[in-house]
Order: C-alpha cells, then structure tokens, then sequence
C-alpha cells in the first residue's frame, strides 16, 4: 500500500501515544520497530502488530536516560532492519508539578527524559540521516511548552526547549534533504493524564496518530494535533505577560 | 496509577454508580495494583451487561480496553492466544478474511474475551454448539494475592469453571486461549418463518434444530389474545460461497447523548412491533445475508441504548425446563400485559440440551431462554420484574445475571441452587472478597462474618 520501504523506528513504543503511532503505520504496510524500557511489553505490542498487519516489525530495548548507550542503539536498529527511514520520538515523562517542585529527583527527571534524552538520541540519528541523505525526525513535543503556565511549567519548559532543538535540527537538516517535524499534541487520553481534573477537548491516541501520519506525508514542519490547539495557544501567547503572570493557568 | 471518579452505569443505563476508575495499559501495572488493600476489584470489558454486573459504588473498576494485545495464532489449529480486553469484533474483522470466525457470539460484537468468559456468552447456536467456554482451551486469572494462575479443564479446573460464568468475581482475566471456528463464508443462507405464538414457536425450532446451526426467534410482546407471542421465526447456516467480506469497522450511525424520555414509549412500541412484525412477513423465506446484520443488527446504530433516555432500559432475561415452557412464558406474559408495561422487544431461544453444568453460575440450561426489553418505567417495573422472578423460581427456572439489575439475594439462591459449591471456591482463592461488585452485594454474595 503507502510501504515504499518505508522503516520506522518507534521511540516510547509502551505508550499510548506510541502504540498508536505504530498501529497506523503498520496498517499502511509500514515496518516497525517498538523501542522502549519494558521488553516483556514490547514483545505483547510487537507479536500484535505482526498478527493483525502482517509484515516484518521488531522490537528492541531503548532507555531515553542511557544517553551512552544511543549509538549501539542505532546500529542494533540497523542490524534489524537493514535501514531506517524514520526516527519518532514519543518517549516522554511528566509528573504533577507540585510534586516535582518538592522531589528534585522528579524533576531532574522530567527535564533529562523529554529534553536531554530527545536530544541525545535525534541528534544520533540525524548524523545517520544526513550521511544517507534521507530521512524524517518526528518529535512528539506538547502544548505545554508553547508558554510556561504556573500549572505545568517544569514539563512545559522541557517540551519547549525540546521544541526549539527541533527547529535548529529542522534548519540544520534542510539542506541533506533530512526532513523534520514538531508535534504539539493537547490533552490526549493515556495515562498521563488519566484521572486528572481540569481537561477539556481530550483527544484520543489514535487520532493523534492519525493526524501525525498524514502530516508526516505532506512533510509538515510543525503539527498541532488536533489542528484547533493552534488557534487556543494563539490566543494563550498573545495575552501580554503582565496580565498572563496573575493568571492561574 | 491514577483513578477516575465517574458515574458509570451497565448497557441499560440503569443502575448508574459513583466508581474509581482503573484503566491499566499493561498487564505489570495491573498485577503491581491488585495488592491495593484500599478498595476493592472489579473487572469491566465493554461495559455491555445490562445492569450492575460491572459496578462498584466507591470502589475500583479495571478497565481492560488497553489490554487488547493479540498475542499468538496458531495458523493450524485456528487458536488465538490475546489479552481479555480484545474484542469479538477486532477477532472477526482480522480472521474472518483468513477464513475464521468465532464459534459462539451474543448479540453484539463489540464484547471483550474476558467480559465473554465472565458472563459464559450464548448466541444463536447454543442448541447445535453450547456456550462460548466451549472453545475457550484456558485462560491466564490473576488472583487476590497478586499471583497468577493458568485455568483450563486440565488445570486448576475448579477455578476454570467457577470462572466461566463467575461474573468477575473469582479474579481478573488476564489473557485467553479461544479455538476459532473455520468458516467458509462471512455470509448466513437464512430462512425466515413468521410464528404465530409459543407453541407455534418451539414446534419451529424443534423442526429447524438439526439442520440449521442458528436459531431465533423475535417476539411481538405486545400483541394480544390470539396473537399473543407471535413473531418471525430465523433460523440459518453459514454458507459455503466464499466470500469474507468483514464488517465495516464503524457504527453507521452513532446516538452519542440520551434522548428525551418520550421517544420510546409504549406507543412507539407497539408501532415498532408491528411494522418489525410486517417486515418479517414481507421478507420471509430464504436470503443470502451477511454476518453483520445476521448476529449484531443492533451494532448498526451505536449507541443504541441512549434511545431509551435517561432512565435508561432494564433487559429481563430467564430460562425454563423444555416441560412447563409454553405455559411459562405464557403465563409471563399475560403478567406483563396485565400491568400495562410493553416489552419492547423480545427473543426466544431454545437452548436445547447442552449446557454446562459444571460452571455452577453459568446461565444457560436445558429448555427456553426468553428475553424482555423494557423501558424503565420505574418503580412499577421493578415490582413487576420481581413478581416474574417468582414466577421463574415456580417454573425451576433462573435469570441471567448478565442481564439483572433487580434480582435479590434470596431468590438467587433458589435460581441458582449450586450456588453453595461455587462459593466454596470464591472463598478458597478470595476469602476477604477483593474481587466484589454491586451485583454480588446485592445478590448477597458476602464475606462471611465470623
């Protein structure tokens, strides 16, 4: 179907997020590649893909936090799959931000796994992709970093910082005919936010993924999904910072 | 993990129940919570029981929607190895075009294996077949004590069969081992008959019973003297065309909000019920029809149940011995008709002679299953619904606990007369009832004080 050999690597693939994204890919005739700390899980999510879809998918060990172990990574990924056309990062780490204001640990993990981590193993990657002069980086960044709310800003600041080597890489990437494309979901439902109060316009794992892969077909740079978090951060970043600092967003 | 607060309620809208939700993604995250000594379990598929089967008023209810992983086929013997959470309809859309289906199916697709095995489904074909543990080879329970036990006739076949038809109550399915059934077609030769009441009824089905695998028959409850239990009798075969065209993934039509309260009355009833009834005069005969409409033409509107409106709807379902059934659902009915409460819709079975007495709380028994639609109306239903209770005890028959929503605790012991031997078993691998849901309170399926 859309296959053209494409292969993809799933970053986070335990996840909701990542699940989903696997999912639709490999409905299109996509060959996977689940990567991410639980082995025992990954081999339920692979053995399922391969059962409902058909087609060659793998799995492999991955640990945002291990940034030595990134290069091996890569070339066990290669070992698999002979080559790899995508990198999508979905592997993230948010925790309630009165709990990371009081347990450093908490945050310090919170900014090493959405930032550090993303960085270490995109930049691994994008050395690949540039030598091959082909290739897509799909960061799955949030919302949450388009402004630092008082609610969230420890996560946000992470996903921004993240948001913004995206689009260094982006620029940096262009002219290697290496593509790559930001993702700013909203609220999704997964077990990030299961339980929380205060989410509107929750939207569902699959539909992000749905959006994520069309996107990716038309090569965007910068996604919201679902499209209308563009308009409401819109309006979030113009309200001018001596009004946004007394509000309790 | 985190829980939900939400108010949660069975296919039928009533009772609704303030619960903690638990929506697990993997199997680790949900052995790690079980030794929460907080609150206690219950395990929810779809959430298509009727009444308060998959409720916990404060307490936690695991969702299995994300523990849906297919994890094995073996091609040769057509057995599927998946999590609870996996559906009939995910099964039937990946392996009807590989030539399989699914041996025993209830009247919607849109089940889990798990929610199948805890309510030990019938469908169309339990006279020819029996019920769907039939095929279920084992499956994996995880127990109050956090460990995890494989169940099959084999191997810890106490546990096995106090599970099948256990309500959930024994502990959480984890994953299944189901034989699928190889087909040659998606598509049913049906052959339709209009009845003109009960007895006209069983003497179709016992005239269909050896050469067509499904049988049902649809019941137009609200006609009355003469035509009293009349209705179209269906009876059908897979065919042998080739052709395994799977159904299409989503509902045509989807009724996301309740309804106002007036669109189902009693009125609109009795027009349905006559226009279903002309239908199936016009169309009788033989038709060549696909599996969709044949086993689920409810799934063609999703959300269905939100027709009824707030006060939801409250599905009545029983059995009687083969003997005294004509005079038992006759004498049901005429209660019903006497109170002035139309069913709206009604089916009969004949469940022939192949139950499993060894699932001690499993619905289906040698004779004819017969079941009632109704609106809430309210107070007047319910005493109503327990009136017919005691009618069904008359005729040594029982209700489906898939389906109830009212039954109390005294009469379920007279229904459910082994029920003594599966509460051995309940007390051997949960004596201080994790596992526990409004149902089992209500049937007075208690802890025993000392």
């Amino acid at each position: 179907m859309i296959g053209h050999e494409k292969k993809i690597v799933v970053l986070g693939a335990c996840s909701s997020i990542g699940q989903a994204i696997a999912r639709k890919y490999a409905s299109m005739d996509v060959s996977v590649l689940l990567a991410g700390r639980d082995l025992a899980e990954l081999e339920k999510i692979c053995s399922d893909l391969k059962i409902r879809y058909s087609g060659e998918h793998y799995f492999a060990h991955f640990d945002a936090l291990d940034f030595a172990s990134h290069q091996g990574f890569l070339e066990n990924c290669l070992k698999s799959m002979g080559r790899v056309t995508h990198l999508i990062i979905c592997s993230g780490f948010m925790a309630l931000q009165e709990k990371c204001e009081k347990d450093w640990s908490l945050t310090e993990k919170t900014l090493l796994t959405n930032y550090a981590g993303a960085v270490s193993i995109a930049g691994t990657f994008a050395t690949y992709f540039e030598e091959e002069k082909e290739g897509t980086i799909i960061g799955i960044s949030s919302v949450a970093g388009d402004r630092g709310r008082q609610s969230n800003f420890i996560y946000g600041s992470a996903k921004g910082a993240f948001s913004l080597y995206l689009s260094g890489l982006r620029n940096r990437l262009f002219k290697n005919n290496v593509h790559v494309m930001t993702v700013k979901p909203g609220f999704v439902d997964t077990k990030m936010t299961f339980g929380l109060k205060g989410l509107f316009l929750v939207a569902s794992p699959d539909k992000v993924a749905d959006d994520i892969f069309w996107a990716s077909m038309q090569k965007k740079n910068e996604i919201y999904t679902p499209f209308f978090w563009r308009y409401i951060l819109l309006i979030i970043k113009l309200i001018p910072e001596f009004i946004f600092k007394r509000m309790k967003l | 993990m985190n829980y939900k607060e939400t108010f949660l309620s069975g296919w039928g809208g009533y009772p609704k129940a303030e619960v903690k939700l638990l929506r697990p993604e993997s199997q680790v995250e949900l052995i790690d919570k079980i030794g929460d000594k907080k609150f206690f379990f219950i395990s929810r598929g779809l959430g298509k029981s009727y009444g308060d089967a998959s409720l916990n008023e404060k307490n936690y209810v695991v969702l299995n929607e994300r523990l849906n992983h297919i994890l094995d086929f073996d091609e040769a013997g057509g057995i599927i190895h998946a999590q609870a959470g996996v559906t009939l309809s995910e099964i039937i859309s990946i392996f009807l075009p590989r030539g399989w289906f699914v041996p025993v199916t209830p009247g919607t697709k849109y089940v889990t294996l798990g929610g199948c095995i805890a309510c030990d489904v019938h469908g169309k074909n339990h006279l020819q077949h029996g019920s769907f543990s039939k095929d279920v080879l084992g499956f994996n329970l995880l127990l109050a004590d956090g460990t995890v036990e494989y169940c099959s006739r084999k191997k810890n076949a106490t546990l096995f069969w106090a599970t099948v038809g256990g309500m959930g109550l024994t502990g959480i399915i984890l994953d299944v081992f189901l034989k699928l059934k190889p087909v040659q077609s998606g598509y049913i030769d049906v052959d339709n008959e209009p009845a003109k009441n009960i007895a006209h009824f069983i003497e179709l089905m016992d005239r269909s019973a050896e050469d067509f695998e499904y049988t049902v028959g649809w019941v137009d409850c609200l006609a009355t003297g003469k035509n009293l239990g009349r209705g179209i009798f269906m009876r059908g075969n897979h065919s042998k065309d080739g052709n395994f065209r799977p159904h299409s993934p989503a509902p045509l039509l989807n009724i996301p909000f309740d309804f106002p309260t007036f669109v189902l009355n009693k009125f609109n009833a009795w027009c349905f019920n006559q226009l279903y009834y002309l239908k199936g005069r016009i169309t009788t005969g033989k038709m060549h029809q696909h599996y969709d409409p044949f086993f689920y033409p409810l799934d063609i509107v999703g959300g269905w149940n939100h027709l009824y409106g707030k006060r939801g709807f409250i599905q009545y379902q029983f059995v009687f011995p083969r003997q005294k059934a004509v005079e038992g659902i006759e004498e049901t009915l005429h209660t019903i008709a006497r109170r002035g409460m139309g069913s709206f819709l009604s089916v009969i079975k004949d469940f022939g002679s192949k139950a499993t007495k060894k699932a001690t709380l499993s619905f289906p028994e040698p004779g004819i299953t017969f079941t009632l639609d109704f609106p809430n109306y309210g107070a007047g239903l319910h005493r109503l619904l327990w009136e017919l209770d005691k009618i069904v005890i008359k005729y040594s028959g029982k209700t489906y606990l898939a389906k109830d929503c009212l039954l109390q605790a005294m009469d379920f012991r007279k229904m459910y007369s082994d029920f003594g031997k599966w509460f051995r078993v309940k007390l051997k691998y949960d004596p201080n009832f994790k596992f526990q849901s409004n149902l089992s309170r209500r049937l007075g399926i208690l802890r025993p004080t000392k």
